[in-house]
């Protein structure tokens, strides 16, 4: 196979964003928590490197070849949480082999992008409906069992990714717009039969604060608004926000880290941080489009899909226009799951930008390889 | 492929960020001002709901254990400062150090009297000495001021810690008569809050202490495994059909009291009620109240009805007497535990005082003899091994063995009870009158393996599986040597059972050779008491005995009382068939005497155990006469018949 990694096509852009990202964050992680946490969050970075570099020396057309079956293990895994996973603070999402933990969830993110590529790469414009259906198939699975856990913030960013994988597939306009009708006209039933009273009280809570009779959610809310708006133009200062500080903002390192980043910074630097996770999804893009391998596009718009909903739904949620379901901040927000997903996501973006310029003759001979 | 699509995407991407930069300009530029003026001057606070724990009763309903609500009377923490600083010597430094103090030194003082009202008050009210309630004070101000100087020490700089807003109880348990007098005349009070308590009480005082159990208090280590828990049981019984918002409640908070033994252990998720949350908004300057918010209330735990009758639970205490040994009384066809005495005992109700004491004691007094209480069975094991050797083929009811009060096995010699020895004697004589030779003789031709079987599947060695914490599974010696199988048959040796094995294997004789599952719960309910659930026994296992040979055995039993070595006991009035035991210890003197049986014999109403250890007296002379008084509390109208 002709496509080495070319250290020439190395994105030094996206690397500086991402680094410039990572350093920020690991700054509020600190302003926000404990050193320990600090000092585990540099360990997770460190980790994330580790594994980004080594994995550029796998190429991703390898992804390609086992998807299948690592979507198929990662489901596997999904179900056997059902029956043996560890649980934290009531749901069950982790596997704890001894002090460490595995969240397969956010794996499945991955493999479910991995996978609708290997499905969607060839397919002609339109999308026959067998396409579409087996897609849905293959998104709605995972979908139910990480619903089960019950982690909604997961489960729901596999829809955006199941839509922007189909959209860059080539699928007719016409049917996306059924689609999304559909998924509308079914929602009540999800809600009726899916959602656990609590998630529902979020729901509710974030549709209708003031009818909300359930203050969990809507304290979350309602501290964070504060902590925001606190902020104004220039911010507290770093380390000197009242509601980080005096721990009335809940879940301060993980979930809610933007609220603190906006208490401390004020609007101007917030905006600093929208603007590089912004430019970070168009250089995504731009690696996407000028891919000549459709799957390498493809599994590049999904992945580009992923960072770019989960940052719009965390910060929505701390500015209280999105549900406060639990999903976090890329890159900034602690914790190991979410840390290494997303350099592994990096990774493979990077992996499709170095051998971008990949002959697909050589594509041939690699597949009549295997 | 469609590089256009690639743009749109990219471009709905773009207008999300443009919307939420949009609404951050609008949270913190244009409502800024609002919200920082919410975040310097007022908070909002949650705090916790006390709620109640499930009550226990006993099976017609009457009281074993309940939540009561006791009052505790707390001061707000500046009165208690100001309190502290008048009347010890000690000024506290930060007072005397501020500017201002010189110069309001003289008002101080004033105020000072006046806040001390409530002190004069207080102790008149409730009659304790003012000194007594002054000592109080000063070990809450000690301990809040010492915290404060730590947290101090640690942040460089002046802080006001939670402590110092909060109100100290200074008094606990008041009558309730004095907390209305001081609910009425709250202005003379100033700074006083009373805050009722919940106190797990528990009527029966000693009465079945050891099937209820005890409470202690969560330590930080517990905690959090607890928690973990208990959210995983919220879980599961909300897909199960009562939902609650299960991540929304606190499950528990350090210091908590959790069940540690018996029932309260066993049964903690579903007894534990759920703590209420109330969201307060508070001012930043002197952290008041300022409104409550919103109360969520909390939800009390649910109800256990326990399969015990408090009544001959009683009188099974009271047979039992001064000696120190165990009562089992249940049900043969369903495994209901009726009664479970234990002596000695403990009082749970006045536990925390002579709790360090009780659990030195040589006597166990904790110890829940009935299950966990590993004893040799004696004579009452005989029955598996008549059953293991009649089942084999190796015998009948006809065949005969000699007793001469002893007998060989190579060069040991292994001896009857009785020296003389009993001449001849069938396998029913044999159980009538606890011939040790007989056995011998049959574990000779047996060998160590079917009886191992036998009294496996009879559940001897392993555990019952009764829901109550610590039960012990005792110990079946697998691979035996001939001379031990001898001594096994006859019950002693290496062989360690429970009394609560040895009751469920007269029960199974009782009811035709079912292995039921002993179980002390019948049924739950929720605090509006309606029936959440009742108990289901899992396994009832058919233990492969022909009629025949169960007919020898229950006639064998009767005989004992009318014949045998329990006769004249007073027993047969009430149609017993039982067998006394006596299990040697290695030092002279000193036995564990037993009696298991059940009555009436033709139809089996109650099935029991009674042991006594460390007794110098055997199993007929000391265990059937407490099955004598028990009995006759089981059957009055019998008792007055005759």
């Amino acid at each position: 196979m002709s496509s080495k990694v070319n250290l020439r096509n190395f994105d030094w852009l996206i690397f500086l964003i991402l680094c410039t990202i990572l350093t920020i964050g690991v700054f509020f992680v600190w302003s926000a928590s404990s050193e320990r946490f600090l000092f585990k969050q540099i360990i997770w970075v460190v980790m994330g490197f580790t594994l980004f570099f080594t994995l550029l020396y796998f190429d991703y057309l390898s992804f390609e070849h086992y998807a299948y079956i690592i979507y198929a293990s990662v489901l596997f895994l999904l179900i056997l949480l059902l029956g043996v996973g560890g649980s934290v603070k009531g749901s069950q999402r982790w596997f704890s082999i001894g002090s460490f933990s595995v969240q397969p969830s956010e794996f499945m993110k991955i493999t479910l992008v991995l996978t609708l590529a290997r499905f969607l790469r060839y397919k002609k414009y339109g999308l026959g409906l067998f396409d579409i259906g087996i897609s849905l198939l293959l998104a709605f699975i995972p979908m139910a069992l990480i619903m089960k856990q019950p982690d909604l913030g997961t489960a729901l960013i596999l829809v955006p990714i199941l839509f922007s994988i189909l959209y860059a597939a080539g699928i007719r306009l016409s049917y996306l717009l059924i689609l999304i009708g559909t998924g509308l006209a079914i929602s009540p039933l999800f809600w009726m039969f899916m959602l656990k009273s609590y998630q529902k009280l979020r729901i509710i809570g974030f549709l209708w604060p003031e009818k909300t009779t359930d203050w969990g959610a809507g304290y979350h809310r309602l501290q964070s608004l504060i902590a925001i708006g606190s902020g104004g133009l220039f911010g507290t200062g770093w380390g000197n926000g009242t509601q980080n500080q005096m721990k009335f903002l809940p879940e301060r390192h993980t979930d809610f880290i933007f609220a603190v980043i906006a208490e401390e910074w004020g609007f101007l630097r917030a905006c600093l941080v929208l603007l590089l996770y912004i430019a970070f999804v168009a250089c995504g893009i731009g690696i996407a489009r000028n891919t000549r391998d459709p799957y390498g596009r493809l599994v590049v718009i999904g992945l580009v899909t992923m960072f770019a909903t989960q940052t719009v739904v965390n910060v929505g949620m701390t500015l209280g226009v999105a549900p406060i379901v639990g999903v976090t901040l890329p890159f900034i927000s602690y914790g190991g799951s979410s840390m290494l997903t997303s350099f592994v996501a990096l990774s493979i973006i990077f992996n499709v930008k170095m051998r971008s310029k990949i002959d697909l003759a050589s594509r041939r001979l690699y597949e009549m390889r295997y | 492929m469609y590089p256009y699509r690639f743009k749109i995407i990219l471009i709905i991407f773009a207008l999300l960020f443009i919307g939420i930069t949009v609404r951050l300009f609008q949270l913190q530029i244009i409502e800024g001002d609002k919200y920082k003026g919410i975040s310097n001057s007022r908070r909002i606070d949650t705090s916790l709901l006390e709620t109640t724990r499930g009550s226990i009763f006993d099976r017609n309903g009457r009281v074993l254990a309940m939540d009561q609500h006791i009052f505790d009377v707390s001061v707000q923490y500046k009165y208690l400062l100001y309190c502290y600083s008048t009347h010890s010597n000690k000024t506290i430094s930060r007072i005397t150090d501020l500017k201002i103090h010189n110069q309001t030194k003289k008002s101080c003082i004033e105020c000072h009297e006046n806040q001390d009202v409530w002190l004069k008050r207080l102790s008149g009210l409730l009659e304790i000495p003012q000194t007594k309630l002054l000592n109080n004070v000063k070990q809450v101000v000690e301990k809040v001021e010492r915290l404060k100087q730590n947290v101090e020490q640690r942040a460089g700089r002046e802080i006001r810690i939670k402590e110092e807003t909060e109100y100290h109880t200074v008094i606990s348990d008041v009558a309730w008569e004095k907390v209305i007098q001081i609910e009425v005349k709250q202005d003379h009070f100033p700074g006083i809050r009373i805050t009722p308590k919940p106190k797990r009480v528990y009527p029966e005082q000693e009465s079945a202490s050891h099937i209820l159990g005890y409470m202690g208090k969560l330590n930080k280590d517990e905690w959090k495994e607890y928690s973990n828990n208990w959210n995983n049981f919220l879980l599961a019984s909300s897909s199960t059909g009562t939902e609650t918002s299960t991540l929304l409640y606190e499950g528990y908070a350090e210091n908590d009291m959790i069940g540690r033994t018996g029932v309260e252990a066993q049964y903690e998720n579903e007894l534990r009620g759920m703590r209420g949350k109330r969201f307060e908004e508070i001012t930043c300057k002197n952290n008041q109240i300022e409104k409550v918010i919103l109360e969520r209330p909390s939800v009390a735990g649910n109800n256990l009805y326990l399969t015990i009758d408090s009544q001959i639970q009683a009188y099974a205490e009271k047979s039992l007497g001064a000696n120190m040994g165990t009562i089992i009384v249940m049900d043969p066809w369903t495994g209901e535990i009726l009664a479970m005495a234990n002596n000695p005992r403990f009082n749970p109700n006045i536990l925390n005082e002579n709790f360090g004491e009780l659990i030195k004691q040589p006597s166990k007094p904790f110890l829940n003899r009935a299950i966990q209480g590993t004893l040799p069975p004696g004579s009452i094991f005989k029955i598996i091994t008549a059953i293991a050797t009649l089942s084999a083929d190796h015998i009948n009811d006809d065949t005969v063995f000699e007793c001469h009060g002893y007998t060989k096995y190579k060069n040991i010699i292994l001896k009857c009870w009785s020296g003389t020895g009993h001449g001849l004697v069938t396998i029913r004589d044999a159980i009538a009158y606890s011939c040790n030779v007989f056995f011998f003789e049959t574990a000779k031709i047996l060998g160590g393996e079917s009886l191992y079987a036998l009294a496996k599947e009879f559940g001897i060695g392993e555990k019952t599986g009764i829901d109550l914490p610590y039960e012990k599974d005792g110990n079946l010696p697998k691979k035996v040597t001939a001379p031990s199988t001898m001594n096994i048959a006859i019950g002693q040796g290496n062989l360690l059972t429970t009394p609560l094995q040895m009751v469920r294997v007269y029960a199974a004789i009782a009811n035709g050779g079912t292995l039921v599952q002993p179980h002390v719960l019948l049924k739950i309910t929720n605090s509006q008491e309606e029936v959440i659930r009742t108990f289901t026994s899992e396994n009832k296992q058919k233990i492969s005995i022909q009629p025949a040979i169960l007919e020898v055995i229950c006639t064998s039993l009767q005989n004992v009382i009318v014949y045998g070595t329990g006769k004249d006991r007073g027993l047969d009035v009430y149609r017993v068939a039982g067998k006394t035991g006596t299990a040697e210890t290695r030092r002279q003197n000193d036995n564990h005497a037993w009696f298991a049986g059940y009555a009436p014999y033709d139809n089996p109403r109650y099935c029991f155990v009674i042991l006594v250890e460390h007794t110098p007296k055997h199993g007929a002379d000391i265990a059937c006469p407490i099955a004598r008084e028990l009995l006759s509390y089981l059957f009055p109208e019998i008792n007055q018949a005759s």
